[in-house]
C-alpha cells in the first residue's frame, strides 16, 4: 500500500483542501498509488447531485457556471467544480481558461474549482474526470458542476456522468441542420439560448422548441428552452430554478438510481478500457509483428482489420 | 501508465490591463506540452494563491507591466510561503527594473525574466527546474 495514497485518502475524507488538490493530481496523472487512493476513499463517497453544462467554446458556459456556483454557495452549499478544456492533439498541452470567468469565486469558502484538460479522451470526458467526481464526493461537497467543451457531435459521456445536463447554445453558429445533427438535442434536459440579445435568438429558440416537441420524450420530462443573457445576469435565476426542478423530477420518478447505475457502469468501463490499452495495445506497439503489419497494410497485402484480428487471436 | 504533465498558473496581479505577454507565454507553454491555467486580468494575491493551491500547479508565473510588481509579487510569494507552498516554482516577468528583479529573486522568486527573453528560454528553464 502506497503511504502517500493512504495519507491523501485520510486528508480528503477529513475535508482537507490540500489533500484533495494533490489527490486530484494523482488520479489525473495515473501516478503510483492512484488505485489505492480511489479504493480507500470509496466507502466514504457520498452521492450528491451532479450538474453538467456543455456547449461550444464561447457560448457562455463559464459565465453561467460562475453565477450558479455563486448563488448555490450563498445558500450555504459546498460546491465542487470541474472545468474541462481540450488538450491540443499536436503538443499534448492545453490552455485552461475557465477560471478567467470564475475568478470572483477563487478563495471563497466552500468552493473548490479544478481545471482539467481532456487529455485526448473521446466523447469529452477522460476516466480521470469520473475519478475526480469520486474524490469530490469523498471530500464532502453538496453538489458538483461539470463544465465540458461540447464540440457538439461527440458529447455523449456527459449524459452518463451528470444527473442534469444543460446544453448551452447561442445564435449565429450554423443553420438548422447543424442543430439537428449535433446530437445535443438528445442529451439535454435543459436548453439555453445565451446571448439572447443577438440577432437570431428568436429563430434558434423557436427551432429548438419545435424540434424538442416533435421528439418523443419517454420519461415525461419536456426539456425547457430558456433565453438568457449571462453577461447581464438576465434569466439566470430561471435557469437555476429549472435545474432544481429537474433534480426534483429525477427524485420523484426514481431515475436517480438509474443515473447512478449508468455512472458506475461508465466508470468501470473506462477503467477497463484503460487497462486493456495498457495491457494489450501497449506491448504490441513497435514490435516486429507491428512493423510487419504496418508494412503489409502499406503494400495493400492485408487490411488493418485482418491484422488486428490476427494480433488478438493469433490465427488468420 | 503515468501521464505526468507540467501544470502552470499564469496570473496578472493588480490593476494592469496588459496581458498580451501573458497570453503569448501561455501559448508557448501549451505548445511545449504543458497545461496552462490562465487567471485573467486584475487578480488579487489571495485569488492567485487560492487558485494555485486548488489547481495543484508546479509553477506560478506572474506578469506585471504596471510598476506595482514589488508590492504585489511580494504578497504572492509571502502567501505561498504562509500556506506551505514554498516548493512551487515561482517566476515573474514584465517591465521590471534590474534592481527590483534582484530584490525579488532574493525574496522568494526563483527567477524574474526581463523583456526580450525568448519563450524558448522560459520553456527550457521551467522544464529543467520542474524535472530537477
Amino acid at each position: 500500500m502506497s503511504k502517500q495514497a493512504s495519507h491523501l485518502a485520510r486528508g480528503i475524507i477529513q475535508g482537507k483542501e490540500k489533500a484533495l488538490a494533490k489527490g486530484l493530481t494523482m488520479v489525473e496523472n495515473r501516478n503510483d498509488g492512484y488505485r489505492e487512493l480511489l479504493d480507500e476513499i470509496y466507502s466514504e463517497v457520498k452521492n450528491c447531485p451532479i450538474w453538467g453544462l456543455t456547449g461550444a467554446p464561447g457560448v457562455g458556459k463559464s459565465t453561467i457556471t460562475n453565477y450558479l456556483v455563486d448563488s448555490l454557495a450563498k445558500s450555504g452549499e459546498r460546491i465542487g467544480v470541474i472545468a474541462v478544456d481540450p488538450t491540443s492533439p499536436f503538443s499534448g498541452g492545453a490552455i485552461l481558461g475557465d477560471r478567467v470567468r470564475m475568478m470572483d469565486l477563487a478563495g471563497k469558502e466552500g468552493i473548490f474549482i479544478r481545471s482539467m484538460a481532456s487529455r485526448g479522451a473521446l466523447g469529452g470526458l477522460s476516466p480521470a474526470i469520473m475519478d475526480a467526481v469520486s474524490l469530490y464526493q469523498a471530500f464532502g461537497v453538496d453538489r458538483i458542476l461539470v463544465e465540458t467543451v461540447g464540440v457538439g457531435q461527440s458529447e455523449t459521456d456527459i449524459v452518463a456522468l451528470a444527473d442534469t445536463v444543460t446544453v448551452i447554445m447561442m445564435p449565429g453558429t450554423g443553420d438548422d441542420v447543424q442543430t439537428i445533427k449535433a446530437g445535443l438535442l438528445e442529451i439535454g434536459n435543459i436548453f439555453v439560448v445565451n446571448k439572447a440579445d443577438l440577432q437570431g435568438a428568436e429563430t434558434l429558440t423557436g427551432l429548438l422548441q419545435s424540434m424538442l416537441s416533435s421528439k418523443n420524450s419517454p420519461d415525461d420530462w419536456a426539456p425547457p428552452v430558456l433565453k438568457l443573457i449571462a453577461s447581464t445576469g438576465q434569466n439566470l435565476d430561471k435557469l437555476l430554478g429549472e435545474m432544481h426542478r429537474h433534480q426534483d423530477f429525477l427524485k420523484k420518478s426514481n431515475q436517480r438510481e438509474e443515473k447512478e447505475k449508468m455512472r458506475n457502469e461508465m466508470a468501470l468501463k473506462m477503467h477497463l478500457q484503460a487497462r486493456f490499452q495498457d495491457l494489450f495495445l501497449g506491448p504490441l506497439l513497435g514490435t516486429s509483428e507491428w512493423e510487419q503489419a504496418v508494412k503489409s497494410i502499406g503494400r495493400r497485402e492485408r487490411s488493418p482489420a485482418y491484422w488486428a484480428e490476427k494480433m488478438i487471436t493469433g490465427s488468420d | 501508465m503515468a501521464q505526468n504533465k507540467i501544470r502552470v498558473l499564469i496570473a496578472k496581479p493588480g490593476l494592469d490591463g496588459h496581458d498580451r505577454g501573458a497570453k503569448v507565454l501561455a501559448q508557448a507553454l501549451r505548445d511545449a506540452g504543458m497545461e496552462v491555467i490562465y487567471t485573467g486580468l486584475r487578480r488579487t494575491p489571495d485569488q492567485i494563491v487560492s487558485a494555485a493551491i486548488q489547481e495543484d500547479v508546479q509553477v506560478v508565473g506572474l506578469s506585471s507591466l504596471s510598476g506595482a510588481h514589488n508590492n504585489l509579487f511580494q504578497k504572492v510569494a509571502n502567501l505561498l510561503q504562509e500556506k506551505g507552498y514554498e516548493d512551487v516554482l515561482l517566476i515573474g516577468g514584465g517591465i521590471i527594473p534590474e534592481k527590483d528583479r534582484k530584490q525579488l529573486e532574493k525574496a522568494g522568486f526563483d527567477r524574474i525574466f526581463s523583456p526580450g527573453t525568448s519563450t524558448e528560454d522560459i520553456v527550457e528553464y521551467i522544464k529543467d527546474k520542474v524535472n530537477e
